[in-house]
């Protein structure tokens, strides 16, 4: 168990536990802490109707590793949309690095700068994430 | 009126194979999504190179634009440590010894 690492889980851990954890899920109709959105056009209808206020939408940077540039251009036109769409329906917009392994990981300048190529303050967004990461796991508090 | 040197940041990178192709790699991947005029203003070259670890240089404002080149390549590229001199970055840890 690491320090200062917030662990996530598919599901609730069954007892107490010594810990600080989010569930993740992605799938709309069993929603955790975060559901992961890998493509924000095709459930944004869905998302609509069905998603609960304070819920974080996670956008993972390692698809667009994959991708050209035209397909780039596109993530990062669904990057603003979702950022608006949290906005919007009170929820929390939140990006990662989507790492496997250490190689992945990205250094907090470059999701910076990643924000801020598209449109979005990083100084606000990470206040707002600080404060809803503190206000999550404060629900999630079962320490054995 | 004085001539000024443009503003130059140094990063350190780690990546596979050899210093060279990651830089070209990162070159193809800036113009790919910023374009070549974009690319030839951000100056990107190498610097410096130990195994598996670089400095490269490039201009400061291009900065934003590289570091998200280097976070969109595959293979990995992974952003270590970035500063205005390279002796500032020896300072904060990076291996790189004085290859050229």
């Amino acid at each position: 168990m690491r320090e200062a690492a917030i662990y996530r889980l598919r599901t609730p851990p069954s007892g107490a536990v010594n810990y600080p954890y989010l569930i993740v899920s992605e799938n709309i109709n069993q929603p955790g802490d975060l559901l992961l959105i890998r493509d924000f056009y095709k459930v944004k209808k869905e998302l609509k109707k069905k998603i609960k206020k304070g819920t974080g939408l996670e956008l993972t940077v390692s698809p667009t590793r994959k991708m050209d540039g035209s397909s780039v251009g596109k993530w990062f036109k669904s990057l603003r949309e979702l950022y608006a769409f949290c906005h919007a329906s009170r929820c929390q917009f939140i990006l990662s690095s989507g790492a496997r392994s250490e190689y992945e990981m990205v250094s907090g300048p470059c999701l910076d700068a990643i924000l801020k190529v598209g449109g979005i303050d990083p100084e606000n967004h990470w206040r707002n994430l600080g404060e809803w990461i503190e206000e999550r796991l404060s629900r999630n508090v079962s320490y054995a | 009126m004085l001539k000024r040197r443009s503003k130059r940041r140094y990063l350190s990178i780690k990546h596979a194979g050899e210093p060279g192709d990651s830089v070209n790699a990162i070159i193809k991947r800036f113009s790919e999504l910023f374009g070549s005029i974009a690319a030839e203003k951000a100056n990107i070259r190498l610097v410096q190179h130990a195994e598996n670890e670089s400095i490269i240089k490039c201009r400061l404002e291009q900065l934003e634009n590289l570091l998200v080149a280097i976070t969109l390549m595959d293979p990995p590229i992974v952003t270590i440590g970035m500063s205005g001199s390279i002796k500032q970055l020896r300072r904060r840890g990076s291996r790189v010894v004085g290859t050229k």
